[in-house]
């Protein structure tokens, strides 16, 4: 009788074990969250694996970002892509337009989330003709880094950082000290941090929203780049080559007077005890304009209808008021969720406030356009390098303006 | 069948067997597949791919960044190979001698050549970097300016030769001092009655003897240096203004970055295939019949 017993107990507890083994869904979840705020990204998926109620365990996999938009391609050709994948919606399009990516029109209704919790604007960042392929997982807006000490060693106010960028470039010239190794600011190659927001806040702009066309080659456009040429050229406020990477760690080591970076610096900055401040980007002669950028969640072609509902699951654990407003208060990225914008303490924070209402009035560059990494990579990026190494603006500009112009087939 | 394969001609394909296999998988399929990728409009996604013929090479012909980078890689050869040979040879007569010391010297000269080109790529870039550097620190404070090293678009590429340099000169200085000790002493004992000095019989007896062994360091150097890349993509990416893009570099960039040109990255590949074959083949030959001339 008791070995009996012993045998169904035996069998259930097997049966049991099959059934929960069964139920678990294991997704892979591949991002390039390399910096300090990956940290705080894998804590959340800890506790969404600890804390879910439907088995679901995400592995997650951070890859820097160049080596991501390497592998991830290769992985989808092969049909080994992990399931969930994080971007940012300037890398989105080549994804696109091979079908990489499953539309995520159904998300809402799917699972319950609030449509009207998004403002459109935001939700829009990752709509490409009508067909939402990724669902938001932040809102990614400049601001300006200033260090306090280093102004007051240059006798400027260390309250009062530039509010325009007139004014930050005389300010970066007084703060530039060659023999202490301390430059005014930081000029990154390889990116369009600087150069573009100042572009668009000039009146500038790479290609025409309404026509379609490039007009790089413009007055404006010529301004901003002789006076970042000067910058680095004449005054040495930017010390030449230095890609983005480079110029974090000038600005943890305490040499960098003013940068232009997104809230990733934050946690950098405080590590290293810095006695900085953060402010919103000075602003030009047509206001202040930002290039709002952000990240998304997708889902990759060839994900089961199953591993494809355990994604939606963690996308809505992440768009919940809870852990969005953990992501802006440590890391300082600006709410995009209604609810987490009423948050009393989120209001209390100023600069947040001050960053979501952006929102409003930033401007995404090159939506939709399939050769926009083509663009940066080829032909902006190339032309900046060119333009800081002393080259004539206006013949780069026009150069630039006929590469962009055959990329864009006009 | 055993009795076939017990023939020592025949047992020997069994032997290549596994190598072949390797060499088959490895290399003689991706490289026709190369060249048949080539003459595609393929991308990474292995989407809408279709045939385009030669259309490829006409746009590599009109690329100027694959000229660009070509020369780039041209300029990499002429410095590396020369300087590298020569300083092998240089090294590896120095330590021909035995002694304690000379036996330390080898081992210590060979240490960069089992390190990883990756690491000393990483390391040499941060001990040059103009910020962080402890080179330009020091520059610095003797008074020479603050150099900028591999950001400096004249020095970038000279910088790359002399890590390529320091990284793989042990190697070739083994080949060679291999090559220095298999000669017969002989030769030199009868220099030194004939009143031989140490010059005359360096380029009298050892470098006409090493010829053969100098012809394989300066052909699969001069290969490698046609394929310079992973010094380049950790250290400079190419840059500062593209001055440091060779061929693969510039190869890997247009297949593994938007738009993913796998296709016409196959076709510059193809190319560039072509040109280490006719250089290697035209070096081997010419070595071939210098060697003739010096055991005629």
């Amino acid at each position: 009788m008791k070995k009996t017993l012993a045998m169904v107990l035996v069998l259930i507890l097997t049966l049991s074990i099959t059934i929960s083994a069964s139920a678990a869904t294991e997704i892979t979840f591949w991002n390039g969250f390399t910096g300090s705020d990956g940290e705080v990204l894998a804590q959340i998926v800890d506790e969404f694996n600890a804390t879910n109620d439907k088995g679901i365990t995400v592995t997650m996999d951070v890859i820097p970002w160049a080596n991501f938009h390497e592998k991830l391609p290769t992985a989808i050709a092969t049909g080994t892509a992990p399931e969930l994948v994080l971007m940012g919606n300037d890398a989105i399009m080549p994804y696109i337009s091979t079908d990489s990516l499953l539309p995520m029109d159904d998300f809402f209704t799917a699972t319950g989330v609030d449509r009207a919790e998004f403002p459109e604007s935001v939700l829009d960042m990752f709509n490409v003709n009508g067909t939402q392929y990724m669902m938001p997982m932040q809102v990614n807006t400049l601001y300006l880094y200033w260090n306090k000490t280093l102004f007051r060693e240059a006798g400027l106010d260390p309250e009062t950082p530039p509010t325009t960028w007139d004014e930050l470039y005389t300010m970066a010239k007084q703060l530039t000290n060659p023999e202490k190794n301390v430059y005014g600011f930081g000029l990154p190659v390889g990116s369009v941090s600087v150069f573009l927001n100042e572009m668009l806040s000039e009146g500038g702009a790479v290609v025409d929203d309404a026509t379609g066309k490039c007009v790089l080659n413009s007055e404006a456009n010529q301004k901003v780049f002789q006076q970042i040429q000067d910058a680095v050229q004449i005054n040495k406020v930017s010390p030449l080559g230095t890609t983005g990477a480079d110029f974090d760690n000038i600005l943890f080591a305490g040499q960098l007077a003013m940068y232009i970076n997104g809230p990733w610096c934050i946690n950098g900055c405080n590590t290293n005890g810095l006695d900085y401040g953060i402010v919103k980007i000075p602003a030009g002669s047509a206001g202040l304009v930002y290039d709002m950028g952000g990240c998304g969640y997708g889902v990759t072609t060839g994900t089961s209808d199953e591993k494809k509902a355990a994604c939606y699951e963690f996308i809505k654990y992440w768009n919940s008021t809870a852990v969005c407003k953990k992501w802006s208060m440590v890391n300082g990225f600006p709410p995009y969720l209604a609810s987490v914008k009423a948050d009393p303490e989120i209001q209390a924070n100023a600069l947040l406030t001050e960053m979501s209402s952006s929102l409003e009035y930033g401007k995404v560059y090159l939506k939709g356009n399939t050769n926009a990494t083509t663009i940066n990579n080829d032909v902006l990026f190339p032309m900046l390098e060119r333009i800081m190494n002393g080259a004539d603006v206006k013949t780069e500009l026009a150069q630039a303006q006929d590469a962009i112009s055959m990329i864009l087939g006009q | 069948m055993r009795d076939w394969l017990n023939k020592p001609a025949k047992a020997a394909y069994l032997f290549i067997f596994p190598s072949m296999v390797i060499l088959l998988v490895f290399t003689l399929v991706p490289v026709v597949s190369s060249v048949v990728i080539g003459f595609f409009n393929l991308n990474m996604f292995f989407k809408d791919t279709s045939f385009v013929g030669l259309q490829n090479y006409a746009k590599l012909l009109a690329d100027r960044r694959v000229w660009n980078s070509f020369g780039n890689t041209l300029m990499f050869m002429l410095m590396e190979v020369p300087l590298q040979v020569t300083l092998g040879l240089f090294v590896a007569v120095l330590v021909s001698r035995a002694s304690w010391f000379v036996r330390l010297a080898r081992s210590v000269l060979f240490i960069p050549v089992v390190c990883s080109l990756t690491s000393i790529s990483i390391i040499w870039s941060l001990i040059l970097d103009p910020t962080i550097g402890i080179i330009p620190y020091y520059t610095q404070l003797l008074g020479l300016g603050k150099c900028t090293f591999l950001k400096d678009p004249n020095l970038a590429m000279p910088i790359i030769v002399f890590l390529s340099v320091w990284k793989n000169f042990g190697q070739t200085m083994v080949i060679l001092l291999a090559g220095i000790q298999s000669i017969n002493p002989t030769y030199y004992e009868a220099a030194m009655v004939e009143g031989a000095k140490p010059a005359q019989q360096f380029f009298r007896i050892t470098l006409p003897l090493l010829l053969p062994n100098v012809a394989f360091c300066v052909i699969t150097n001069l290969i490698g240096s046609m394929q310079v890349f992973d010094q380049v993509y950790v250290a400079t990416r190419g840059g500062p203004m593209f001055r440091t893009e060779t061929a693969v570099m510039y190869i890997y960039t247009r297949a593994f970055s938007a738009p993913f040109q796998l296709g016409y990255a196959s076709a510059i590949a193809t190319v560039l295939f072509v040109i280490i074959m006719i250089l290697s083949l035209t070096l081997n030959r010419w070595f071939l019949k210098r060697e003739e001339a010096v055991y005629a």
